[in-house]
């Protein structure tokens, strides 16, 4: 029976403060009620980072709650994945099919790609081998799928709130740094100390940034990623529309 | 191996096409509003772009009495800076037509499969034959042809169209 390094007991008790603090930011601001998916995601990884450093460290109790956990999360996080792109694209009536197309392309295309990588890696020898692939294929699908949301968003000039972007972008960050740490691992590199600690400071760095970029005010700053022209100003972007469509009915009663 | 240099064959390949693509799509007048333009853009601006590069001039320039090989490269050069000059307007108003476009499907009040699907593939078309123009500019200037300008050109008419014809926007 052993204990968590020091190193890593240390980052793993600052992670579960800057968890609370963020969880307690999202219910004093309502959001919420609005990202709920990824409130529960903080949740669980909160609980799971208090009780991980009370289980002893390197036995078969840990392996378990480890992977039972890790699991309850992966699935969580392919729900707040969900609940991303529903806020991106839901309520654009103009390209839902086109937006349809692009989602199924991306899935395909990202899983495709993950499986590929599939047979870089070794074949593992034990459950949490075999659990740290499987991981690293849905983490890596959802990276792939995330990338591909924000190139869409980059190609079609949509309205989002500040809050969508930090959600999104804290993400990728979140699952390149912990798709390259599985990948890694899994193509034979035991550093499992070091990637560990690695990501363990990645994730604080994602929540510090989603615990100072999200906000209630997040919810009405508007933003357009990837446009030369930045209408921050909904009505302007509007009134703009309008006076576009008047143009067009001109040159068609010409 | 080999397998492995394909991948990264295509990946490259990719990868220096959507650069380009970005590239090109990001020249946009940004000083000018959508309904300015609107109102003043016509593709038979172009016209003139057309000829420009035509052997003719070049050739009976070349019989006149007097004429020597330093005039006929000048006014090569010079017409090869207008030509491009001229190709780099058509990418801006083909960039701001899409603009337009695209700000009208993204808050159409209906769905336009077919818009998007119509916009997305004139781009890829406009965006490879310019490249490709670009490239017969530096090595065969001579040798580019008024009915490649004018599939340009009828690329940036057939978009205006497709706009025409959508319904009015949720403004």
């Amino acid at each position: 029976m052993g204990r968590l390094p020091f190193a890593e007991a240390l980052l793993t008790i600052f992670q579960a403060l800057i968890c609370l603090s963020l969880a307690l930011r999202m219910l004093r601001s309502g959001l919420y009620r609005k990202y709920r998916y990824f409130f529960l995601y903080i949740v669980v990884s909160f609980a799971q980072m208090t009780v991980v450093l009370t289980v002893p460290f390197m036995t078969n109790l840990y392996r378990n709650f480890f992977i039972a956990t890790e699991l309850g999360e992966l699935f969580l996080v392919v729900l707040v994945v969900q609940e991303v792109y529903t806020w991106m694209l839901g309520s654009l009536t103009g390209i839902v099919s086109a937006s349809r197309r692009f989602i199924r392309a991306a899935v395909t295309f990202a899983i495709v790609v993950s499986l590929m990588l599939l047979t870089l890696e070794k074949t593992p020898l034990n459950l949490t081998g075999r659990f740290f692939l499987f991981e690293r294929a849905i983490i890596f699908s959802l990276l792939i799928f995330v990338v591909c949301m924000l190139l869409f968003l980059l190609y079609y000039p949509v309205s989002l709130s500040r809050n969508i972007f930090v959600y999104s972008i804290g993400f990728a960050f979140y699952f390149l740094a912990k798709a390259a740490t599985l990948f890694i691992r899994n193509t034979g590199h035991q550093w499992d100390r070091a990637m560990s600690a690695f990501l363990l400071v990645v994730s604080i760095g994602c929540l510090g940034f989603w615990l100072v970029g999200l906000s209630r005010a997040g919810e009405k700053i508007q933003r357009v990623i990837g446009h030369r022209w930045d209408p921050s100003d909904q009505e302007r972007l509007l009134r703009q529309l309008q006076s576009i469509n008047t143009s067009l009915l001109r040159t068609v009663n010409k | 191996m080999f397998l492995l240099g394909s991948v990264l064959a295509v990946t490259l390949i990719t990868i220096v096409f959507v650069m380009l693509f970005v590239r090109l799509a990001s020249r946009v007048d940004v000083d000018c509003t959508a309904e300015e333009w609107l109102e003043t853009f016509s593709a038979e601006r172009y016209a003139p772009m057309q000829r420009l590069l035509e052997r003719g001039d070049f050739e009976y320039l070349a019989a006149q009495p007097g004429f020597r090989p330093e005039i006929g490269r000048r006014l090569l050069r010079e017409r090869k800076a207008v030509f491009s000059e001229y190709l780099s307007l058509l990418v801006r108003d083909f960039n701001q037509l899409v603009r337009i476009s695209k700000l009208t499907l993204v808050y159409a009040p209906e769905d336009q499969p077919e818009f998007a699907r119509a916009l997305w593939r004139e781009q890829v078309r406009f965006y490879g034959a310019v490249s490709m123009l670009r490239c017969r500019l530096a090595l065969f200037p001579l040798g580019v042809r008024g009915s490649e300008v004018g599939r340009l050109v009828e690329t940036l008419a057939t978009v205006r169209r497709q706009l025409t014809l959508q319904p009015e926007t949720a403004a």
